[in-house]
């Protein structure tokens, strides 16, 4: 795995819906980490990355273990040069906002990406403004999946780290995902202990 | 999501003003449900009986608060609080504070009771809610400038305190609708009913046209009466009103001992017992019914002074006297017995005075003073009291029937409203002499004849249901007993809702007031019986006591003739 930046350019988008964008990374093992918000395209639209798949390029084409005889990855993946080029990070994320001329907004936008689009890592400041409201909070809670819940989790902690005061940043959300889930007792609880802690 | 603070459409909000929360159902007759802002209210700053204004679209609506409930969108909240989860401890708290105010919020019940139109005239007067306001309305605790519209004064109107927990405020009463019908003070022992109560009678005198006759049990209202709880005395009527307050005594020694001097001195004479007085007082002296009734036998027998000879008959003459008038000798002998111990009321006279016991009074009041009556010892006595107040009402009553009479006929004028005020009034108006007694035929009889009655007790489920219901205005501090608590609601519209503010009254120094002479029921915090009331009802701060300061030359005349020619 290797670390990424806020800011950084690090995949195109190679499928989009209304909903769901499947980008693939320039380097494999360089995915954005679950629940990250990325920007898509010009004028920008904004998904939360809900699924990462590292996987052959070639479907056609499994992956056979080549580190039998070897002691560390390291050494497998220098024995092999070719793999960098047979590999591939994929992930999906799930649009919940985009930018307009009134500013960045929750929801969906009429129309989903452009094949192709760059997908940037956002950075603090999209992320907080982002933050501002939670009522993308709907689209990612419609998910229903441990995956979609983790990423809630995630994105929230992110955009708390970008406030000045998180926890009451994270009261406020909370509250939010409780009023969603109110019918819901037992996912609002494992989400919120996910949250909060 | 949240809305902003203060539809300020109407700028009728003070800005600033912390919401409690918005309507989110309820209906007029059940009262409205309002759910709490957690952010900004809490169930703890909320206390049942104060009260809160609805900002509705066109009108602005008062109401009390009757109820506060707890309440959560789902059941799982109450079967698994957060603290209680394992691995939640450790979170700071945080589901606990998400989950409060969202899924597991505050609730109140209020009953709406006045409305007021906004956005009309400066002036809008607040009338009887007949609607209630739409969904979402915001409620607002009611400020100073609400009660004041609620509360209105008018001429005649009577501050009485405060509303619950806004001490800068004042209830207002309408003294002259509380005149109007009969009124009903109730409280158990030590709640400060007799504060109340004095301090309604002290409104009456300043206030209105109308006159009073007190019942004084307890010699409590009249010259001066005990703070118990200050260990002080507390001046009575007649300090606040020496001009306008004139008292009589059945009991001159215990009068002079407490350093009062009493207007005149009422005696009543055997020959004005009547058999009726007996049934009446059935319940004190303890007799039969058989018992009771044979008086009616015994004063058939012997006519106008039945009952001094009955007294003075020897235990063989009352077996005689069975026999020859054909009663039941045992009942006979109780009767005599029980009325023997009447030998010790010294105001009971040997010789006829026909009205005179009820004519001094009378007369004091037509002239528009307020008589209060001491009954010094005797008010020990419940027969005594219930004897003598029975029998002057009785007398008055004839006399306002009579004017009243007259007056409709064209000849006189109309007597003045009468206000009677007895304390113990459940053993005067038990349902079962309620029928027969004056003080049942007054209350249902209401303002027929200008005479109305303001009853002080300690146990309304013993008064006839009949009668409570007739009372126009009650005042009731805590109560203990169940059933004193849906007596004193009796009749009474939003029974159910009062009920809870009714049962969560302080045990001292709080009333809930409803009826006519208060716009919508209130708990108020009676105000101060001291030296501010006093130079409110016109006496000076710091007065001489003791003394009759503001007595007039009429006064001093009729002092000087009483005590030239005293009235007995």
């Amino acid at each position: 795995m290797k670390e990424v930046r806020p800011g950084q350019r690090l995949a195109e988008v190679t499928a989009s819906r209304t909903q769901r964008v499947e980008a693939q990374c320039y380097r494999a093992h360089s995915a954005p980490p679950l629940g990250s918000l990325v920007r898509i395209g010009s004028p920008p639209i904004y998904a939360v990355v809900l699924e990462i798949r590292h996987e052959p390029l070639d479907p056609t084409r499994p992956l056979a273990p080549r580190g039998a005889d070897l002691e560390t990855e390291e050494e497998l993946y220098a024995a092999n040069p070719q793999l960098d080029a047979v590999l591939t990070t994929r992930f999906t994320a799930a649009i919940v906002g985009y930018r307009d001329s009134a500013g960045i907004r929750a929801g969906l936008p009429s129309l989903p990406p452009d094949l192709h689009s760059f997908v940037f890592l956002c950075d603090a400041g999209d992320l907080s403004s982002f933050g501002g409201n939670f009522e993308w909070l709907r689209l990612l809670l419609e998910e229903r999946s441990p995956a979609s819940d983790t990423a809630i989790a995630n994105l929230l902690r992110q955009a708390a780290d970008t406030k000045t005061d998180s926890r009451k940043f994270l009261i406020g959300a909370g509250k939010a995902l409780a009023v969603e889930l109110s019918s819901e007792p037992h996912r609002m609880r494992a989400l919120l202990r996910e949250v909060g802690g | 999501m949240m809305l902003a603070d203060g539809f300020s459409s109407n700028g009728s909000v003070a800005a600033g003003r912390r919401r409690l929360g918005q309507v989110v159902g309820g209906s007029l007759s059940r009262g409205l449900d309002v759910r709490l802002d957690n952010s900004r209210a809490r169930t703890e700053d909320v206390a049942v009986g104060s009260f809160v204004t609805i900002q509705g679209r066109s009108q602005r609506y008062f109401a009390v608060v009757t109820d506060v409930e707890l309440r959560a969108v789902d059941d799982g909240v109450r079967h698994f609080p957060p603290a209680l989860e394992p691995g939640d401890i450790d979170d700071g708290g945080f589901i606990a504070e998400v989950i409060a105010g969202t899924v597991a919020y505050g609730q109140l019940s209020v009953m709406p009771g006045m409305a007021v139109s906004i956005g009309g005239p400066q002036q809008a007067i607040a009338e009887q809610a007949k609607t209630i306001p739409e969904h979402f309305a915001p409620v607002y605790p009611a400020s100073q400038e609400d009660i004041d519209a609620v509360f209105r004064a008018h001429e005649g109107d009577f501050a009485l305190g405060s509303p619950q927990g806004m001490d800068a405020s004042l209830v207002r009463l309408d003294l002259a609708a509380l005149a109007n019908r009969s009124v009903g003070v109730f409280g158990a022992s030590g709640t400060g009913k007799t504060f109340l109560a004095r301090m309604l009678l002290a409104g009456l005198v300043k206030q209105t046209s109308a006159v009073s006759l007190i019942f004084d049990m307890e010699s409590e209202y009249g010259w001066q009466g005990q703070d118990n709880d200050r260990g002080r005395q507390v001046k009575g009527l007649k300090q606040l009103f020496p001009s306008r307050v004139v008292t009589f005594t059945l009991d001159e020694e215990s009068s002079r001992r407490r350093g009062a001097t009493p207007d005149g001195v009422v005696r009543i004479g055997y020959d004005e017992v009547e058999p009726a007085d007996i049934e009446v007082l059935r319940e004190s002296l303890n007799l039969s019914e058989v018992a009771a009734a044979t008086a009616w036998n015994v004063a058939r027998h012997f006519k106008e002074r039945w009952l001094r000879e009955f007294m003075a008959l020897s235990a063989a003459d009352v077996g005689e006297l069975a026999g020859e008038i054909g009663v039941n000798l045992s009942a006979l002998q109780t009767l005599h017995r029980r009325l023997l111990s009447w030998e010790r009321f010294g105001f009971l006279a040997d010789e006829s005075q026909g009205n005179a016991s009820a004519g001094g009074i009378i007369e004091q009041l037509e002239r528009g003073n307020h008589v209060v009556l001491e009954f010094g010892q005797y008010g020990r006595n419940t027969a005594a009291y219930v004897l003598v107040s029975n029998l002057l009402t009785r007398r008055i009553h004839e006399t306002w029937v009579r004017r009243k009479e007259l007056a409709d006929g064209g000849r006189g004028d109309e007597p003045r409203p009468l206000v009677i005020f007895v304390e113990e009034a459940h053993k005067f108006l038990t349902p079962d002499i309620a029928s027969q007694t004056i003080f049942g035929t007054i209350a249902r009889e209401l303002r027929k004849y200008n005479v109305t009655l303001m009853i002080v007790d300690q146990r309304p489920s013993g008064i006839d249901s009949e009668v409570m219901s007739q009372l126009g205005t009650r005042l009731s501090c805590a109560l203990n007993d169940d059933r004193d608590m849906n007596a004193v609601l009796m009749g009474a519209r939003d029974t159910g809702q009062l009920r809870n503010v009714l049962a969560r009254l302080d045990s001292k120094q709080q009333a809930l007031v409803f009826g006519h002479a208060v716009p919508m029921p209130v708990v108020v915090r009676p105000r101060d019986y001291d030296e501010t009331f006093y130079a409110e009802m016109g006496v000076p701060s710091g007065a001489m006591v003791g003394t009759a300061l503001a007595e007039s030359d009429a006064e001093r005349m009729q002092r000087e003739i009483n005590e030239l020619f005293p009235p007995e």
